[in-house]
């Protein structure tokens, strides 16, 4: 469009704004000459300025600001944090990415968690979740993955855990379909572990076949991130539990959530959970160990 | 280009990790400290902190709506991508869904009106001050707050005609 086009545009416009509304459209019929085109232009821009209420009001620099960091999270590898030296990723859930690490004071390798920033910038949060894994820790059993220490460097925490070699549930079923004895072995591993958290008093409330990894060398079955669900979860102050349900569920529409297959109905509601919660998800998976599939597909 | 991007996502991993809850993060400071810091650098050559303030607000605006057509395809069902949760508590689908229809209506926008686009830029996606945009642009403040009015009705017209 032609610059003078584009001044008298904004001329008019800015002319009528200082208009109260109800003597906009005289003034224009006034101001705009008998360029009915341009009138017709700056009544409709008008229009669209009246309805705008907040629009764009918010820069979204703060989101694409957090987008550049999460890029930066990749860029880790070779970095100490605390005494660890960061070798390669492991994988990446929604608590944070987990990577290979050495030890440099043993020297042995181990698994280093980093949480997410925004998970750790809420200090209440932050807290619980300290707590939480303070008592995972104390559990000390064969099938519970062992932590060697949550910590912090500068403000990224950290959680330091053995490092097993070997396949999560997820991935062995997605390469074979596994015999009934082998399903039993690992339901009866993961029990024994439940077992053992439940006696000390803490549910897992995430069980789920990405949680629980079985060791190349012996087939031992380690499960993870005892507790740590409790740091994604949203808390819900409503009795509403159909609203609890959806706020839940919904949100981060979108995104694969694995872990709605396997949570109990009072979980899904989002009501106070206990060990019950965990014997739930462990006949979901041990349902699809067999089945090859989640009793409950689709929406939930 | 590469040596901007990744002196700022450096720059934005560091402000994202000193963030404390209840303050806003600073990010214009952080394009401002990412000028600077490149500006001191030997081989860089930018003409102008305009220039560079005017880059850095199109990268943003870049990395936000790559990252959203992403999420649309993923929630699509396209590819086997999976979004992690970290990424998807940035966007909402929601919010995902506007910025998509808004870079296209920008588009639009600057096809008619090239230096509306550049104020939207340079405030929505490069967070400006109406004074900063004037500078960044050499036009006066009154200049940029009168396009970026325009602007915001026309976009906000384009919009509602596309829903």
């Amino acid at each position: 469009m032609e610059a003078d086009r584009e001044q008298q545009i904004d001329e008019l416009f800015h002319a009528a704004l200082m208009r109260v509304p109800a003597e906009r459209a005289a003034f224009l019929a006034e101001a705009g000459g008998d360029d009915e085109e341009l009138r017709r232009e700056v009544s409709s821009l008008l229009a669209a300025h009246e309805g705008a209420d907040d629009f764009m009001e918010k820069p979204v620099m703060e989101a694409a600001t957090r987008l550049l960091a999460d890029n930066q999270a990749r860029a880790i590898i070779n970095q100490q944090i605390g005494h660890y030296k960061i070798l390669k990723l492991l994988g990446a859930g929604g608590m944070g990415e987990v990577y290979l690490a050495e030890d440099t004071m043993l020297g042995r390798r181990v698994a280093v968690k980093l949480l997410p920033a925004h998970f750790t910038t809420d200090s209440e949060r932050v807290r619980r979740f300290q707590r939480e894994a303070r008592s995972a820790s104390a559990l000390n059993h064969p099938n519970i993955l062992t932590i060697h220490e949550i910590g912090q460097s500068d403000s990224t925490h950290f959680i330091a855990t053995e490092f097993i070699d070997g396949v999560t549930l997820r991935e062995r079923m997605n390469e074979v379909r596994l015999s009934l004895s082998e399903s039993l072995d690992v339901a009866i591993q993961v029990a024994s572990a439940l077992a053992a958290a439940h006696e000390e008093g803490i549910v897992h409330r995430d069980i789920k076949p990405e949680n629980i990894m079985l060791r190349r060398r012996d087939r031992i079955v380690k499960v993870l991130d005892f507790g740590l669900a409790k740091l994604t979860e949203q808390k819900v102050l409503t009795t509403d539990h159909e609203a609890a349900t959806m706020q839940q569920l919904t949100t981060h529409p979108g995104v694969v959530m694995g872990t709605v297959a396997y949570m109990s109905p009072e979980q899904a509601r989002g009501i106070e959970v206990d060990a019950r919660t965990d014997i739930w998800s462990l006949g979901m998976v041990l349902y699809e160990m067999v089945a090859g599939r989640v009793p409950f597909e689709g929406a939930a | 280009m590469p040596l901007v991007y990744d002196e700022l996502r450096r720059l934005a991993h560091h402000y994202i990790s000193r963030e404390r809850p209840g303050h806003t993060l600073q990010t214009t400071a952080l394009v401002n400290e990412a000028y600077l810091r490149l500006v001191n650098q030997k081989n860089v050559h930018w003409e102008n902190r305009a220039q560079f303030f005017g880059l850095a607000a199109k990268l943003m605006r870049h990395i936000l709506v790559d990252h959203a057509r992403g999420l649309a395809y993923a929630k699509r069902g396209g590819g086997a991508r999976k979004v992690s949760l970290d990424e998807a508590a940035i966007l909402s689908s929601e919010q995902a869904a506007d910025l998509i229809a808004l870079d296209d209506a920008l588009e639009k926008l600057a096809r008619e009106f090239p230096r509306k686009c550049r104020i939207v830029e340079l405030r929505y996606f490069g967070g400006m001050t109406v004074e900063e945009a004037a500078e960044v642009l050499q036009v006066s403040p009154v200049t940029v707050m009168r396009d970026w009015n325009v602007a915001k009705a026309w976009l906000h017209r384009e919009l509602s005609h596309g829903s």
